[in-house]
């Protein structure tokens, strides 16, 4: 008896030869160029069907015995030999005849334009940058040059050997830490640890534990629960005024903030509606529906600020809440630890900053603790 | 396609998905997503999966794949009304990771365009 191999991915799929997808309305998706094949872990990637079961066989694919060409990480299903599934999340093809599934996807050039966007469902290894505008997406995420602008989510972890430039408009967010050498004008969140080797620009940072700046602190917001270190020089000039944001965790703070800027789109829409049914009955039966739902959705983002707000005045801890700077304090900076807020006012150096009592207290940093933290 | 039925709003989209759906091939699945979606400047799609039994839920697989798929047009992808033991298998395969759970209708109203 023959049998057919029937394939739940493409077979023929090769990454060299993308192209972007044409769509129904005859446009087409430049950023969309289906760079890899996903599967994951207990997915079927491949079948053996009895010949007659298929239209149009492959004469490739027909085989006198049902034996797998399988490669590595795929294996047979126990309940059903006559599958083959994925042992891990990764991407499938074909490697000298065998079927595949990779957990590493290397990218060895740019991605842009000529690679599109990326999602993978494992670890990422970009050996060049990320161009603006394009998202990536995956598990771990290793950059080897310059990111701008860009959309990236790691799920856990992210690594740039080079800086982020984020033109006002790009995010970086990791499910546990971020490492890169350098950001600017973008946004940084991750659950865990931020460790910036050299300097942060106006930039917006979100860190679940402690942040690390190895040199300058310029301009920007930092929102973090721990420790935040900053080596070379805190703050800047009156241009680019410099806050940290302790004692809150950062990522509720950071969906109120979203929630507040929404809650300011929805007001705005509502009222430009309101003007546009005042106009007469006809206007009213087009504008009064919106309306009515924009006020619902206000009612519903209104409920969910106030449970955040009172998640954030549940869970105060600000015992942990510390920022320290071995270098150079320029006035203008603030620091904000839970309800207290303190400004500097003079240039200082090597100092510490903490809640004591019911005040933010400024204390000189030991020599050992401002070397050691200088060391890191 | 009878498993799929699709509401469309200006640049949402919510694919009710039943039992069938993960049954489907995923490459026919991508395919009719393919044509369907970047006609509009879709910018959310919400999955219903209120019907979904566990056992299809390797099926997540083909799921994700299709999501890639819109992921890499910037969509953004919720999962709504999804069952707890399917909810536990995308959680061992870290999946989950790669979506937005929706817990309420609330959620789902405040993604629908206004």
């Amino acid at each position: 008896m023959a049998y057919y191999l029937k394939h739940y991915f493409d077979p023929d799929f090769n990454y060299q030869q993308r192209a972007p997808v044409s769509t129904y309305g005859g446009s087409v998706a430049h950023r969309y160029l289906a760079y890899v094949q996903n599967v994951s872990m207990g997915q079927v990637l491949a079948e053996f069907v009895p010949i007659g079961d298929e239209d149009a066989p492959n004469p490739k694919y027909i085989m006198e015995r049902p034996n797998f060409p399988a490669g590595p990480n795929c294996v047979p299903d126990p309940e059903n030999p006559l599958r083959l599934l994925a042992e891990k999340n990764g991407y499938v093809f074909y490697l000298d005849g065998k079927i595949c599934v990779k957990i590493l996807l290397n990218v060895r050039q740019n991605i842009g334009i000529g690679t599109g966007n990326i999602f993978f469902v494992n670890d990422l290894n970009v050996h060049g940058g990320i161009h603006a505008g394009f998202s990536v997406t995956a598990k771990n995420i290793k950059v080897r040059d310059l990111i701008e602008g860009a959309f990236v989510r790691a799920t856990e972890t992210f690594f740039a050997q080079n800086g982020f430039n984020g033109a006002g408009k790009g995010f970086i967010h990791a499910g546990r830490s971020i490492r890169l050498a350098f950001c600017e004008n973008g946004e940084l969140a991750a659950k865990e640890n931020i460790l910036i080797d050299q300097s942060c620009l106006n930039s917006t940072l979100y860190g679940g534990k402690n942040i690390m700046i190895k040199g300058r602190l310029q301009g920007g917001t930092v929102y973090a629960n721990r420790l935040v270190v900053v080596g070379e020089r805190l703050g800047g000039n009156s241009t680019s005024p410099t806050r940290i944001f302790m004692g809150h965790d950062p990522f509720i703070t950071r969906q109120i903030v979203e929630w507040e800027q929404e809650i300011d789109r929805l007001r705005q829409k509502h009222m430009t509606y309101s003007v546009e049914a005042a106009k007469g009955e006809f206007f009213q039966k087009q504008y009064g529906p919106k309306c009515a739902f924009i006020l619902r959705k206000l009612q519903i983002i209104g409920e969910k600020r106030k449970q955040l707000w009172e998640k954030i005045s549940a869970a105060q801890d600000f015992s942990q809440c510390r920022v320290a700077v071995p270098g150079e304090i320029r006035p203008g900076t603030e620091i904000t630890i839970g309800p207290k807020s303190a400004r500097i006012t003079d240039y200082f150096s090597c100092m510490q900053f903490f809640l004591e009592g019911n005040e933010i207290v400024m204390r000189p940093l030991s020599r050992e603790e401002a070397t050691s933290l200088s060391r890191h | 396609m009878d498993d799929i039925s699709i509401r469309d709003y200006a640049d949402t989209i919510i694919i009710h998905c039943t039992n069938g759906f993960l049954q489907l091939d995923a490459i026919q699945f991508m395919d009719v997503c393919r044509k369907l979606i970047p006609q509009k400047a879709i910018k959310s799609i919400i999955f219903d999966l209120f019907d979904i039994t566990s056992c299809e839920i390797f099926s997540a697989g083909n799921l994700l794949q299709a999501v890639s798929h819109f992921t890499g047009l910037n969509i953004r992808t919720y999962l709504y009304q999804i069952p707890e033991s399917c909810l536990c298998i995308l959680q061992k395969t870290n999946l989950i990771d790669f979506f937005a759970i929706l817990e309420s209708e609330e959620d789902m109203l405040l993604l629908l365009p206004d």
